[in-house]
């Protein structure tokens, strides 16, 4: 029972820890796009609200919601094998 | 100096490979011959080789490990260990070890009547240090010839030589656009900070000469 405790929790916090560098990052890239996308196309609108407006549509988008596959697949792999091993 | 930058590379890359080359599934055709089980004594360097199925596996000094053996199709011999590698590494979350010792022995044959069978390996044979491979999965085959290709491992590698590709070409990109620059700044910095020590020592040292008395 402990090993496979130890695997969780080291799990736990590696995805924890991954998924919260990625979500950051993911961000600010869209926030970049944003900015970029700002100089190009709407350079006579109010700069501060329409990056507003665009990350609060990125806070409701599915690419945000996608990020949270970083605690799904590596525990579906895990499955994956132990069937694969165990079972076939 | 150069040898030495080459020769840290080759010795990583070296250890890398062997330890890909330990943990990464392999195929063996084999006729099985028998199984036993033996006790280990698992109190020497050797004892990595050997798994950690339990818990408490880890205080044990000696355990029985059950034993697959086999001949190849070129007349070789070769004994596979069968050990659960539970939650442990390498993850293959091996828990069916007395299922696999059941269907080895129900696929036990004869030189004269084989029965070939496919086996899904890890780990090396080692006569002199007693290291035995893990056998993880057994498939009874057509013939001695009809070794399953090792997609697994195909993929893994190929998968992984590309990724580390990709990032090292990222990594000397940004060396280049990035990094560059700021150390050929902190260069420039330097040889001035050097210069002006030299030009202030020579004036020192010329004055200095004026003490000297000239012969």
């Amino acid at each position: 029972m402990l090993p496979f405790m130890r695997l969780v929790l080291t799990f736990i916090l590696t995805l924890a820890l991954l998924y919260n560098a990625l979500a950051v990052y993911m961000r600010f890239r869209h926030r970049l796009a944003l900015q970029k996308r700002w100089e190009r196309k709407a350079s006579n609108t109010c700069r501060a609200s329409f990056i507003r407006q665009g990350m609060q549509q990125y806070d409701r988008s599915l690419r945000r919601k996608l990020i949270h596959l970083v605690y799904v697949i590596p525990p579906s792999a895990i499955l994956l094998t132990l069937y694969v091993t165990n079972y076939m | 100096m150069v040898y030495v930058k080459w020769f840290v590379l080759l010795a990583f890359w070296t250890l890398f490979a062997a330890f890909l080359h330990y943990s990464l599934p392999k195929y063996d055709v084999v006729r099985i011959v028998n199984t036993h089980e033996e006790r280990i004594d698992l109190d020497d360097w050797t004892r990595i080789f050997w798994s950690d199925p339990t818990a408490q596996s880890k205080r044990l000094m000696n355990r029985d490990v059950q034993f697959i053996q086999g001949v190849r199709s070129n007349g070789r011999t070769i004994v596979y260990r069968n050990e659960d590698t539970g939650w442990g590494w390498p993850p293959y979350f091996k828990f069916d070890t007395a299922n696999l010792y059941t269907e080895a022995n129900d696929l036990v044959s004869t030189k004269t009547d084989p029965q070939w069978v496919a086996v899904r390996y890890f780990g090396w044979r080692s006569i002199f240090f007693s290291i035995f491979p893990n056998a993880i999965s057994i498939t009874p085959v057509d013939g001695p010839e009809d070794k399953p290709f090792n997609w697994f491992s195909t993929l893994f590698l190929v998968t992984f030589g590309g990724l580390f590709g990709y990032g090292y070409y990222r990594w000397r990109r940004f060396r280049r656009d990035r990094l560059s620059p700021a150390f050929d700044g902190v260069s420039d910095n330097f040889s001035a900070a050097g210069d002006a020590i030299s030009r202030k020592r020579n004036r020192f040292q010329a004055w200095l000469d004026t003490w000297k008395t000239k012969k």
